[in-house]
């Protein structure tokens, strides 16, 4: 038998900058791999599915939820065939819309058609493997996986950091224990311990628990991938209401140019910066006005498209802001905003003075569900700290509540994820009466997986538990 | 010592020229010697006493989980172990019947001493081998101390080697410790091998001190078996040896009984009492002792929650009376000894013909050695058994047998022959050994295999007797069964899986049998044997067209079916792997000079020299991005070698 092809993707495209992204898949068999989530609309010639795609040729297709078949995200297909493509072998380019929300669950449906995340350098290391590069960029290549790798070790170590290994030690002990039961009884058949019956039932005990414990986990990534990812939190509202003055001061430095003159920010403007031990890329949006500007109106526009990919946005108002403003920016935020999105109203200028409507607004809030109303002073600094730790406290909502412990790297998500299907599987395994035997391979399949992030191998843990647990000997 | 040194002492003499010299008859200088002869090599075996060869110190058996499949693959490949041992069973069992045939493990009790005797038999009737009795305290070498040139004997008789295998097994320095009485001995009251360690370490190579340690023999006539649990053999359980079961030779008929008991709560006593006179807890002992085999004052005050221990009393051959007590073995003083049998059920009154002993002994760190047991120190010296850090005959001979062919191989000018960890539980060992190294005599496990469903005792000719094949050691009748075993085995799977059955009331009786649901519609017999409980031999009533087979072969499609799935699984795991074993390494890389390698991983390459990327990512302190770093290095390398 031939073993399944090694096909990885990633996303080539910088993460949340551009109204679309590319999503690269590389191995052969990557067009017969994807055929399952793509239900092709439109292509020259007439070709339903992705691995009868020319080389070189394009479809327009819907990309569907391969469990639910509901429709993620309307994409544009390329196939390019081997040798000449990136990396020398079948690759299949995705071009779908830019929000991190749709990016997320298109590399999720790919995940469970067996495509995993390419590891540091991979798509380059690959076409050197495969003489696409020459022997000149051996070095570059060799740098370019050390690089990766120490960045990918960065985001383990704040894994470590989080005590989240410790949680993962937790149920890898639980299960060397499971697997040392039905080892022992293997390996040692003439001692008394044999007790199948018994066994079986502490295995599924113990299967039961860890596959709760790693769908906690696992659902800690939501959180994580702001670690990795970062967390986008948009300032808007009116021109001049402060928002560039705001940024600068959580940011820290002269991020955009800060002026009296309304409509300075004409363009999304981002930070980076690290909010509270939160990374964040803060966006200063152009404020909303009826224009007739070109250059303004596009702004406008970037303004909406960033409230759809924005996890976090203030809505400023000044003293300036009639209701009927507020109101209908309000309105723009909620219809365009993601349904996990927060949206806070900040009352700004408390150092000029009020704004007359305050009430009024304080209502329009409350009916679009605006989760949080402060008064600050983006100018004199006043509850600039309360903006800060409102973010912290949207960061940490999104954990699963239990002590903060978060998985911060793809990889690892996808690891764990498919860890606790293999443990599904031994369930089932336990359930048909296979054999033990057998149970205690999927076992160890699932514990494999969690070693990639936990650094233990299966042969070395396993024996030490044998030993430590059970009495044995001739 | 340098060979010339060693030519111009007074009194030495040249005895005699060899391509291979191997040092220690145990069970792994055994094979190593006899592959080494088998391959066309002129070759000498010594030992320190030739009524000892491939002695049998501690338990009085061979087999068992994971040790069982090593005798088989040994015998696979062309070795010896297999079939000696079926010649001198006196009981044969398949352990873990209840479980899957996964880890069915064949398990044999043998005539202690017919053992030796077929042995050394059969080596002395062997082409191109000579067996000598002779006490080895010298390897020579050339003036550097690269080399090996030959072995130098206690008399001063130099033998001329291209190639030594030293097979020391737990002789080394050894001392014997019963209490407060240390002996300088070997095991069995036998000479033990002086000056040859030290002659190893003057070479550079790494010396470690283990301890193991075996139980009290007692005689029959004086216990009680009416009050002892009986425990028979099978009557149908197939041999070691796949050129005995492919020709029909079955076990012997006439199968001896072993028994069993519980400890008592006056054995804890007796124990607890004198655990100020163990040389383990007073510090008299420092080599390290196997975690899986600890003696019984070791279990009772490890496991302390554990009231009794089973022991088991197994027969030393048909014309003896001693009887063995396996799990009963002890470093305490004699006399203690004594109040331990004697509070054991049916042995009160036992009497003792030799006593339990720890030993202590020197071997080598295996982690210089290369994946075909070659020391990277000292080119031409293989070591093999005990001398590795593994503990058991079988493991011993596995490693004799890998040792024996390279050696030979590298003579004759052949690539080396390396078993690999998908290909055999030879292989996992080896590759533990070699990358991992050991710090407690190394025994074989299951668990250690991670491609366990696949390495199986009922397919180890499958996955090894091709190999044994191309090297030589398998003659072409044998290997001609083998084929033809293989082609029906391949012929009845085709036939199982194409023949479909109606779901009659004949059928649906079988299945209920079996525990399982009437089929809606017609299956295919592999679809049905695929169910679990449902066997090849109850659908024989729906299944009137099968052909008359060997159970050998019955059992093998029967496992492949059963298992397909997982199978699939662990095979794609294979593939993934021989990958990354296939990748090899230029052996003068420097690694200094690989880019983006981190500095741990890059030391440790430079020290352990993986022959591969497989091996290079399993040493510890390797990451996969630092092996992806040696892959893009390693390419690089080979098109500048074409440029």
């Amino acid at each position: 038998m031939m073993p399944a092809p090694e096909l990885f993707c990633a996303v080539s495209t910088p993460a949340g900058t551009s109204g679309i992204a590319v999503i690269r898949i590389s191995g052969n068999g990557a067009g017969k791999a994807i055929d399952g989530l793509v239900r092709i609309i439109r292509s020259s010639g007439d070709y339903h599915k992705v691995s009868d795609l020319p080389g070189y040729t394009c479809c327009f297709a819907d990309i569907r939820d391969p469990d639910t078949s509901v429709s993620i995200d309307k994409v544009v297909i390329t196939r390019f065939v081997p040798p000449y493509s990136y990396t020398g072998d079948e690759m299949v380019e995705i071009s779908c819309h830019g929000s991190v929300e749709v990016r997320r669950e298109i590399l999720e449906a790919l995940r469970r058609c067996g495509i995993r995340s390419a590891g540091p350098g991979e798509f380059t290391k690959t076409a050197f493997m495969n003489g696409k590069m020459s022997l000149s960029s051996a070095e570059a290549v060799m740098d370019i996986i050390s690089a990766d790798s120490g960045e990918a070790l960065r985001a383990a170590n704040i894994l470590a950091d989080g005590g989240l290994a410790d949680r993962l030690d937790r149920i890898e002990t639980g299960l060397y224990d499971a697997m040392a039961l039905i080892e022992t009884a293997v390996d040692f058949d003439d001692s008394d311990d044999a007790d199948e019956e018994g066994i079986g039932c502490q295995v599924r005990d113990t299967l039961e628990r860890s596959i709760a414990d790693l769908d906690d986990l696992v659902s800690t990534y939501r959180q994580g991938r702001i670690l990795s990812e970062k967390m986008r939190v948009a300032f808007t509202g009116i021109p001049n209401s402060g928002k560039s003055t705001l940024l600068n001061s959580i940011a820290g430095y002269d991020r955009s140019i800060v002026t009296d003159i309304s409509g300075t920010t004409t363009d999304t403007i981002e930070a980076i910066a690290d909010v509270r031990g939160v990374p964040v890329i803060l966006t200063d949006t152009a404020g909303i006005r009826k224009t007739s500007d070109t250059i303004e109106r596009l702004g406008v526009e970037r303004a909406l498209n960033e409230y759809s990919r924005s996890d976090m946005i203030f809505y400023l108002v000044s003293p300036d802001t009639t209701p009927e403003q507020a109101r209908d920016q309000l309105h723009d935020i909620r219809s365009r905003a993601s349904s996990e999105a927060e949206v806070i109203v900040l009352f700004n200028k408390a150092d000029i003075g009020t704004n007359v409507h305050e009430n009024e607004i304080r209502q329009t809030a409350s009916r679009y569900g605006v989760s949080k109303i402060i008064t600050i002073s983006a100018f004199t600094g006043a509850n600039v700290n309360e903006v800060k730790d409102t973010i912290r406290a949207h960061y940490d909502n999104r954990g699963s509540g239990s002590s903060g412990l978060v998985i911060t790297a793809r990889r690892h998500y996808e690891a764990l994820s498919e860890a606790r299907d293999r443990l599904d599987e031994a369930q089932g395994v336990l359930g048909q009466g296979v054999g033990l035997e057998v149970v205690s391979s999927v076992i160890r399949a699932s514990l494999d997986l969690m070693g990639e992030v936990s650094g233990k191998t299966v042969s070395a843990d396993l024996a030490k538990t044998i030993f430590e647990r059970f009495c044995i000997g001739k | 010592m340098r060979y010339e040194e060693a030519k111009r002492r007074e009194h030495s003499f040249e005895a005699g020229s060899y391509d291979v010299a191997v040092v220690g008859a145990g069970h792994a200088g055994c094979e190593a010697a006899y592959a080494c002869a088998k391959l066309g090599l002129r070759t000498i075996l010594f030992t320190l006493h030739l009524d000892s060869l491939a002695n049998l110190p501690c338990n009085p058996s061979i087999g068992g989980t994971a040790k069982g499949q090593i005798v088989r693959e040994i015998d696979a490949l062309g070795g010896i172990m297999g079939k000696v041992a079926d010649k001198c069973a006196i009981q044969m069992r398949m352990l873990n019947r209840s479980k899957g045939p996964a880890v069915f493990s064949p398990r044999a009790q043998m005539d202690r001493s017919r053992y030796s005797i077929v042995m050394k038999y059969t080596l002395e009737n062997t082409r191109n081998l000579d067996i000598r009795q002779a006490h080895i305290t010298e390897l020579l070498t050339d003036e550097e101390g690269k080399e090996v040139r030959g072995v130098m004997t206690e008399g001063l008789a130099i033998y001329s080697a291209r190639s030594v295998i030293i097979c020391s097994g737990t002789y080394m320095e050894s001392r014997t410790i019963r209490g407060e009485v240390i002996t300088e001995s070997g095991p069995d009251g036998l000479p033990r091998s002086e000056g040859l360690s030290g002659s190893l370490a003057s070479l550079g190579i790494p010396i470690l001190r283990f301890k193991t340690g075996t139980p009290v023999r007692v005689n029959r006539k004086s216990v009680d078996l009416e009050e002892m649990t009986r425990q028979d053999g099978e009557p149908d359980c197939p041999p070691f040896s796949y050129d005995n079961e492919m020709r029909g030779i079955t076990p012997p008929e006439d199968q001896t009984p072993c028994w069993s008991v519980w400890t008592t709560e006056k054995t804890r006593q007796v124990i607890k009492d004198n655990m100020d006179r163990s040389p383990l807890y007073s510090g008299v002992i420092k080599g390290i002792g196997p975690r899986y085999c600890p003696s019984i004052e070791d279990k009772f005050a490890r496991f302390a929650d554990k009231e009794r221990h089973q022991i088991f009393i197994e027969p030393m051959g048909r014309d003896t009376n001693e009887m063995y007590l396996q799990g009963f073995s002890t470093s305490l003083p004699e006399e203690v000894q004594v109040e331990m049998v004697h509070s054991l059920p049916g042995l009160s009154k036992a009497v003792i013909q030799r006593s339990a002993y720890a030993i202590e002994y020197d071997l080598i760190d295996s982690t210089t050695l290369k994946p075909t047991l070659e020391s990277r120190i000292v080119s031409g010296l293989y070591t093999a058994g005990q001398i590795n850090g593994s503990s058991g005959y079988e493991e011993a001979a596995g490693q004799g047998i890998v040792a024996g062919i390279n050696a030979a191989l590298k003579i004759l000018g052949k690539p080396p022959m390396i078993i690999n960890r998908s290909q055999g539980y030879i292989g996992v060992l080896i590759d533990d050994l070699v990358t991992k190294g050991t710090n407690e005599p190394y025994r074989m496990m299951t668990s250690r295999a991670e491609y366990r469903l696949f390495l199986r005792q009922d397919n180890a000719d499958m996955r090894l007797t091709p190999i044994g094949h191309d090297i030589g050691l398998i003659d072409e009748e044998r290997y001609d069964l083998y084929c033809e075993k293989i082609s029906s085995a391949a012929a009845e799977a085709k036939r199982l899986k194409s023949t479909y059955i109606a779901p009659t009331d004949t059928l649906a009786s079988i299945l209920a049998e079996a525990g399982s649901d009437r089929p809606k519609s017609g299956a295919s017999l592999a679809e049905l044997i695929r169910r679990p409980g449902v066997t090849y031999e109850a659908l024989a009533p729906v299944d009137p067209e099968r052909p008359e087979l060997p159970q050998s072969v019955i059992r093998l499609v029967e496992t492949d079916i059963k298992y397909e799935g997982y199978l699939k699984l662990e095979l794609e795991k294979i593939g993934k792997f021989s990958k990354l074993e296939s990748m090899m390494i230029p052996e003068d890389i420097d690694y200094t000079d690989v880019r983006g390698l981190r500095i741990e991983a890059m030391q440790k390459l430079q020290k352990m020299r993986p022959e591969n990327v497989g091996r290079a990512s399993r040493i510890s302190g390797v990451s996969p991005a630092d092996c992806e770093v040696l892959m893009v290095y390693i390419e690089q390398h080979r098109r500048q070698a074409h440029d």
